[in-house]
């Protein structure tokens, strides 16, 4: 009953993802409000692994892209990591039967996942200011996110021949 | 599917235990994090210095990009612009000229009140490396850090008005929190708007006000000593109020949406690609030894030989 363990080619993979996620992230298009929309790339390469390689995204990988994330986007530290980490308890229990399920299944999960990462970070880091954040830019950037799974879905299958979609 | 095979009793006690000190470790370093404890400085100044160089390199070629679009939009018109531009020559030619005879005019006017200046500020301009990219906060990275001689607190500018102002500093990048973040508070004068008192009252009394960030592109204006007077396109500029941000600073125009006063910032906030850091040069060592201060009503009285205190 040992898990398979991942190939070299996997763990790279895993790796350069999900650093170019995280470098993506702090594009300097635009700045504060005047910045364009960009999709939160981290979201995408975080449930696209624990999906079809649940060993290669270990909760410890989260803890450790969640903090990576907080500290270069300069927000409230641990919002990030506490996002990530409820978040993916709800798609680890059925990371299985969503990697055999079709492609418009997991983007309903993924949507779902991307609610409760934005929700709960949007909660966290409107605590510490006393103040509600504005609900707009984040709804935008849920949505460009979301749009923007189907691309990185079907790159990573084209490159990667993992996954169906 | 081997992947998905439910481990053993001992790997998933093993597999709680990790997920239940993960979200204890999160919890703790939010607790922190949102306390701004400066305990967490170290690992914000280290993620500073490493991922200004890689946010740079990666989107080295998306830039390359908006560039090249951006340039093609500018040829297109460069006709257009080339007209404008020399309109606009003629008319700073003689704006230059007025400008010389007021500081002529300013100097020998100094000089006859002996006027003591503010401390002069020096800058160095660097290169915004990245920004925030969430929608939570808005903070752009810049690539100067200590070994620019620039620390925590010190102003940012492009070159319409205010950024932002520097919170966290590493070797070689810093992060500026903008006017527009959430947490972002700015003690402002709104010029213009003091109602006059009495005739040989040019200005009015001043009104001060609060600049309060809240993920807008347009600030709020808050808590202003007096609202009479506010009127839409009056100047917005820093007010030293509190010694983080020098006097007189541009930041905007007050802007009226009905509810309220906000500021449309003189900033470029949409091509935010270089920003001016300014350095203040005011020397603060304290070479004297420090006395106490006391207050008069509590000094010593002494007595003359007749028993009368003086």
């Amino acid at each position: 009953m040992r898990r398979r363990s991942l190939s070299i080619f996997t763990v790279f993979a895993i790796i350069v993802t999900a650093t170019c996620s995280l470098a993506l992230s702090g594009l300097p298009l635009g700045a504060g409000a005047g910045a364009a929309i960009w999709p939160n790339f981290l979201l995408c390469v975080v449930f696209f692994w624990m999906v079809h390689r649940p060993s290669g995204m270990p909760t410890l990988a989260i803890l450790f892209l969640g903090l990576m994330d907080d500290l270069i986007g300069g927000g409230v530290l641990g919002a990030g990591i506490l996002a990530l980490l409820l978040g993916s308890l709800f798609v680890r229990p059925a990371a299985e039967s969503l990697a055999r399920s079709a492609f418009g299944m997991r983007w309903s999960a993924f949507c779902g996942f991307a609610a409760v990462v934005f929700f709960i970070e949007w909660a966290l880091n409107s605590v510490p200011r006393w103040n509600t954040i504005q609900t707009g830019m984040p709804f935008a950037q849920f949505l460009v996110t979301v749009l923007a799974y189907f691309p990185v879905s079907m790159m990573f299958r084209k490159i990667l021949r993992i996954g169906r979609t | 599917m081997a992947q998905y095979r439910s481990s053993s009793g001992f790997g998933q006690i093993v597999s709680r235990a990790i997920l239940a000190f993960s979200i204890v470790f999160g919890v703790l370093i939010y607790v922190l994090g949102a306390s701004n404890d400066p305990r967490l400085d170290p690992l914000r100044r280290l993620s500073l210095d490493i991922s200004a160089p890689v946010t740079g390199f990666v989107s080295a070629p998306f830039l390359f990009l908006r560039d090249a679009i951006s340039n093609f939009k500018e040829f297109i018109d460069v006709y257009q612009q080339n007209r404008s531009l020399r309109e606009d020559i003629v008319q700073l030619n003689q704006w230059r000229e007025v400008a010389r005879r007021f500081e002529r005019e300013n100097a020998r006017l100094r000089a006859l009140h002996n006027v003591s200046l503010a401390p002069k500020y020096d800058y160095v301009t660097a290169q915004v490396v990245g920004s925030s990219g969430g929608s939570f906060t808005h903070t752009i990275m810049i690539n100067v850090g200590r070994s620019g001689s620039i620390d925590s607190g010190a102003v940012a500018l492009d070159g319409g008005g205010l950024v932002g102002r520097i919170v966290s500093v590493g070797d070689n990048a810093a992060r500026v929190l903008l006017l527009t973040d959430l947490a972002s508070r700015v003690p402002v004068i709104i010029e213009g708007a003091g109602i006059k008192r009495s005739e040989e009252d040019d200005r009015g009394e001043i009104v001060r006000a609060i600049l309060v960030g809240d993920n807008s592109r347009t600030p709020l204006l808050k808590f202003a000593t007096k609202t009479e007077g506010i009127r839409a396109g009056q100047l917005v500029t820093t007010s030293n109020d509190g010694g983080v941000y020098p006097k007189g600073l541009p930041i905007g125009e007050v802007e009226t949406d009905g509810e309220g006063f906000r500021v449309r910032l003189a900033a470029n906030f949409d091509r935010l690609e270089f920003v001016r850091i300014l350095l203040d040069r005011t020397d603060r060592t304290i070479d004297t030894d420090a006395v106490l201060i006391v207050p008069e009503t509590v000094l010593p009285v002494e007595e003359n030989a007749d028993g009368r205190r003086e």
